[in-house]
């Protein structure tokens, strides 16, 4: 059972973090464009930035994304990228606690394999267990984050971008200079709470008119050692015992480099041949402990993980003629994970897993007419992994093939994506797997600031390698598991002079069929067993509010609230009435989040609060299995002074968990309580 | 915080005192009977992680079952019984559950399971008892030097009137079960975390000397071990998951006799009998096979295939317990391994009497006997 344990921590992945500091509300990305183009007065604002507009129509998704950037990212940007998602509507986190602590992400209940991470346009590709542990991003670097549930539904798309049921997207840092700059360096120190130390470095350079280079490079350091309390009241509300201690073992180092050349040619106007490309090199290691969960006479761990991820990517996206635009990727990752159990009192472990990762992607937009859009997308992938686990006797390697083909209409007031995506696999000593998907999306604009939008789609999703080859028993052939999402949504958005006002309902079904389950074999025999028993269902509402003033550069208030309902049902087994039908495990049925900003001139207030309403830790809905529902509030005070000839200073302070509340998101995993940091930031621009 | 927990541990003895005349507690479940068995206790592991090990109280005197008894007897104790109880007997006049993840072994009182001490032994496994002293079998013992760094277990010796652990001695990889047999301590290696390098052997250990002594080489991945009253050892293997089957061996006299061809999860001897529950899992089907088994210690052999005479369907077999005196049996089913486990209660002719929804992955039983 300790190797189950385990296994939640082999998660392999990549990471970032950087400054942000144009003035931007929280818009959709549907809106990105005009939003940034209304912004052109700010100093700060993209108007030097090659823009690059490859679709004759506004580069545009037809089913609207969630999106953070701007100055709400900047009061998130010492968070980490979970942090920020989960004012998402729709998601749940699922976090061990502490800076260090494995966070993963669920959408609507579908499970965190189910969704993908892009960073840059390019998929993180974790063969080994299809998750990607989001608490090693920061958000320093990132300059947008978009949640599309489905798939994000842009025409020229590689065909990776269909392959999951929900993705997310981290867009880094474009660098931009304003005037005639040719410069910008931005330094950054942080201290806080559990002796937090975070320092990063980043540089711009404008190489020649329409190419920059960019490096970044920060570093992390935190004991974790937070204060946590448990109690336990009788039924009629009488103190039993409560204990509180220090978390253990929750430390973390963690170092990420990344920089890259942006450029851009040709001209966006006169209909020849324009693009832009990127060429990106990454590097992440950390140094962690495993915190373990809390229990009778046992508070420590001794766990540690180590990890060093590094990717090189390249992209180029242009136009060919009015006809014919493209898109390339090319990807190759080196990921290493140790996971070390030296404690006497426990099992002795020391796993490695070496990862490579080499992806290509090239996708082909032709422009039919000026109402119909055909792309065909071919993406390949290939995974090798080794370790030297003793219960994994093969390195196995999964080569896979994608392929989409997508046409998008365009009507005065309705656009339609119809896509299908096949999919084929192979996997060292398995069958070929081979799948035809298909999804489609709808908008439809019946007047001006109001869309009506739809969408349904299936995907598969392949087991991962620690499903195929961990477990001692297991399935002879083990199936992908099938979603279906089916979603209808309404969107009313008006923008007056100094308002902005956006009001958003989505409601939705989904299906998983032949769900991946592990199911542990009973403790004494640290066994567990892999099948495709699973069947969920899920129905829900997100609805998320969103309302903005902005006077005069000087002044802005804004207010965003989301609020979600989920009913997830676990039909694995009719003939068990315990869990049939019954609330799927972490999932809660009611979750509600505030963001507020407040700013005059160089000062700005954050307050957020987000409600997560009672769930339980397995399909059994029993009072022993119920997690609390919890409340948490954060805030931040933010001093940006803007430009100051060379220099431009920025200051924040946060306090997280304001009221100190002691919770846990997993069952006993305390996370922390109250704590505090400030950031110091100094930009350059010459 | 001290003093407040004084007032409410003062309060909470003043309302015990106040229920002590009151109606019995738990659940009217079955008929009462009046034999030399007074009850049984029932240790449930809870999950890993979960720190939700339980103890539940039958009570044949009223036929109430009464769960989560330790929380009941000791509402003050920080965090509960703890994570992954492995394993539960009586003593004397006290009652010890070893609590694997919580490394330590829970001393409580037998007639109502309130703490007395805790003996702190890391990866603690399983217990038993001879001459007033306990012997507990650890995972945690020596690192090996070499590049495997593979870890032996080892078996404690603890005095049960100080809990003092007094003496220490180092047995093969994952010792499991031990059973006292004429002065030796013979313990069932299973090799557990050596996937596919499993252990194949019983630790013999001298109690007088508390040496090992020697080592008798039985089969795969060793896991239960018990004595009969005719000088046997009953030895179950747990196979390799994949191509070595779950068996049941006899050890008679420090040698290997007889392999008997029925997997085991769990076993109970009783007399000559021994009840018998199989979980065999198949790569080939994939999926589980469920089967019981009695067999006969005297002639070695299987005498019927089915304990459940009434074709009651139990999902996953976990723990067995035949009361030795009525010889109702007792089969717990563990269900998907995460959910709420269920105790079903057999009479002797195999028809169902009760059943109950208990605590997560119900185990071990424990039958109490009226103090003469």
């Amino acid at each position: 059972m300790t190797i189950l344990k385990i296994s939640l921590y082999f998660v392999f992945v990549c990471i970032p973090a950087c400054g942000f500091t144009s003035e931007v509300f929280f818009v959709d990305s549907s809106h990105t464009f005009t939003k940034y183009e209304a912004l052109d007065q700010d100093p700060d604002s993209l108007h030097t930035l090659p823009k690059v507009e490859i679709d004759g129509f506004p580069k545009q998704t037809i089913v609207p994304a969630q999106t953070l950037l701007g100055k709400a990212l900047q009061h998130l940007e010492n968070k980490s990228v979970s942090d920020a998602i989960r004012f998402f509507s729709g998601v749940q986190v699922k976090d061990y606690g502490g800076v260090g602590g494995v966070k993963t992400i669920d959408v609507r209940g579908m499970g965190s394999k189910h969704t993908s991470i892009f960073y840059d346009g390019v998929s993180i590709n974790n063969a080994q267990n299809g998750t990607v542990d989001l608490g090693k991003f920061s958000l320093e670097n990132i300059e947008m984050i978009s949640l599309y549930n489905g798939q994000k539904s842009e025409i020229l798309q590689s065909a990776r971008d269909y392959n999951s049921s929900s993705s997310i997207y981290l867009r880094t840092k474009t660098p931009i200079f304003s005037n005639n700059n040719k410069t910008n360096l931005s330094v950054k120190f942080r201290a806080g709470s559990f002796s937090l130390l975070n320092g990063s470095v980043l540089w711009e350079q404008k190489i020649f008119k329409d190419i920059s280079s960019s490096l970044n490079a920060e570093y992390i350091y935190s004991s974790g050692k937070y204060k946590f309390t448990k109690k336990r009241f009788s039924t009629s509300g009488i103190l039993q015992w409560d204990t509180t201690a220090y978390r253990q073992n929750s430390d973390i180092n963690a170092l990420r480099v990344e920089g890259g050349f942006n450029g851009a040619f040709g001209g966006s106007t006169n209909g020849n041949s324009f693009g832009k490309w990127q060429v990106k090199g990454y590097y992440y290691q950390s140094n962690r402990g495993v915190p373990g969960p809390v229990r009778n006479n046992v508070f420590n761990s001794s766990a540690r993980q180590w990890d060093r991820n590094g990717f090189i990517q390249t992209s180029l996206d242009g136009s060919v003629n009015n006809l014919y635009s493209y898109s390339v990727k090319v990807k190759y990752a080196n990921d290493f994970l140790r996971y070390a159990d030296y404690d006497p009192q426990t099992v002795q472990i020391d796993n490695s897993f070496w990862q490579q990762n080499i992806y290509t992607s090239l996708a082909n937009k032709f422009s039919a007419f000026k109402w119909w859009d055909i792309s065909f997308a071919t993406d390949f992938t290939a995974s090798f992994l080794k370790t030297n686990r003793r219960d994994m006797t093969i390195s196995p390697q999964r080569f896979e093939g994608l392929a989409a083909l997508s046409n998008h209409f365009y009507f005065n007031s309705a656009k339609i994506q119809a896509s299908v995506l096949n999919t084929t696999i192979k996997s060292s000593g398995q069958k070929i797997i081979n799948k035809f998907t298909p999804s489609i999306y709808i908008s439809y604009t019946p007047f001006k600031d109001l869309l009506f939008y739809a969408f349904n789609k299936t995907v598969y999703r392949m087991p991962s390698f620690d499903e195929l080859y961990y477990s001692d028993m297991q399935i002879p052939a083990l199936k992908p598991e099938k979603s279906i999402q089916t979603e209808i949504g309404v969107q009313y958005e008006k923008q007056w002079e100094y308002v902005f006002f956006k009001l958003k309902t989505e409601g939705y079904y989904n299906f998983i069929d032949n769900k991946i389950v592990l199911i542990p074999r009973g403790n004494s025999l640290y066994r567990w067993m892999v099948t495709n028993i699973g069947k969920v269902q899920m129905g829900g509402i997100d609805v998320a509010g969103d309302i903005s003033f902005k006077w005069e550069n000087s002044l802005y208030v804004s207010a965003l609230a989301t609020y979600s309902f989920e009913r997830a049902m676990d039909y694995s087994d009719p003939s068990n009435d315990r869990i049939y039908k019954k609330q799927i495990a972490y999932t809660p049925f009611n979750t509600f989040s505030v963001r507020s900003e407040i700013g005059y001139k160089w000062f700005s207030f954050s307050y957020q609060c987000m409600y997560v309403g009672e769930r339980y830790e397995n399909s059994e809905n029993i009072e022993s299995n119920r997690i609390d529902a919890l409340s948490l509030h954060d805030i931040s005070f933010l001093f940006d002074f803007g430009k100051i000839k060379l220099l431009h200073p920025v200051v924040m302070f946060e306090i997280n968990n304001i009221f100190n509340k002691q919770y846990e998101i997993v069952k006993n995993y305390p996370m922390s309580g109250i704590n505090f940091s400030l950031t110091l930031r100094l930009g350059i621009s010459i | 915080m001290k003093k407040y927990l004084l007032i409410v541990s003062v309060l909470f003895l003043i309302s015990c005192q106040k229920t002590k005349n009151e109606e019995p507690k738990g659940i009217k479940i079955g008929d009462p009977e009046t034999t030399s068995i007074k009850g049984f206790y029932l240790l449930n592991e809870g999950s890993f992680g979960g720190n939700n090990a339980s103890l539940d109280y039958y009570n044949y005197q009223n036929g109430y079952y009464q769960k989560d008894i330790y929380l009941t007897s000791n509402p003050n104790v920080v965090m509960d019984l703890g994570d992954v109880g492995t394993d539960l007997k009586i003593y004397g006049s006290k009652l010890y559950a070893a609590i694997n993840s919580s490394n330590k072994i829970e001393v409580m009182k037998k007639e109502n399971a309130q703490r007395i001490a805790q003996v702190n032994i890391a990866n603690v496994r399983y217990i038993t008892f001879d001459g007033g002293y306990m012997y507990a079998t650890s995972y945690a013992g020596p690192i090996d030097l070499d590049t495997n760094q593979a870890q032996r277990g080892y078996v404690a010796k603890i005095d049960t009137s100080t809990f003092q652990i007094i003496d220490t001695v180092v047995v093969g990889y994952q010792p499991e079960e031990m059973a006292v047999l004429n002065g030796k301590l013979y313990v069932a290696n299973s090799g557990g975390y050596l996937v596919h390098k499993y252990e194949r052997t019983v630790s013999v250990i001298d109690l007088s000397s508390f040496q090992v002594t020697g080592e008798i080489d039985v089969a795969v991945n060793l896991h239960r071990i018990r004595a009969d009253k005719r000088g046997n050892l009953w030895v179950s293997s747990r196979g390799d998951y994949f191509s070595i089957p779950s068996r049941l061996y006899r050890i008679y006299n420090n040698v290997l006799a007889q392999m008997i061809d029925v997997p085991v999860s769990d076993l109970c001897v009783v007399g000559d009998s021994i009840y018998i529950t199989g979980v065999q899992w198949s790569n080939e089907t994939g999926s589980n096979t469920i089967s019981y088994a009695l067999v006969s210690a005297n002639e070695g052999s299987v005498l019927d295939n089915s304990l459940i005479k009434d074709g009651t369907n139990i999902i996953a077999p976990y723990g067995i317990a035949v009361n030795p005196v009525t010889k109702d049996f007792y089969i717990t089913d563990a269900k998907d391994y995460s959910l709420q486990g269920e105790i079903y209660c057999f009479g002797a002719n195999g028809y169902k009497k009760w059943q109950l929804t208990v605590g997560k992955l119900p185990a071990t039983f424990a039958f109490v006997r009226t103090n003469f």
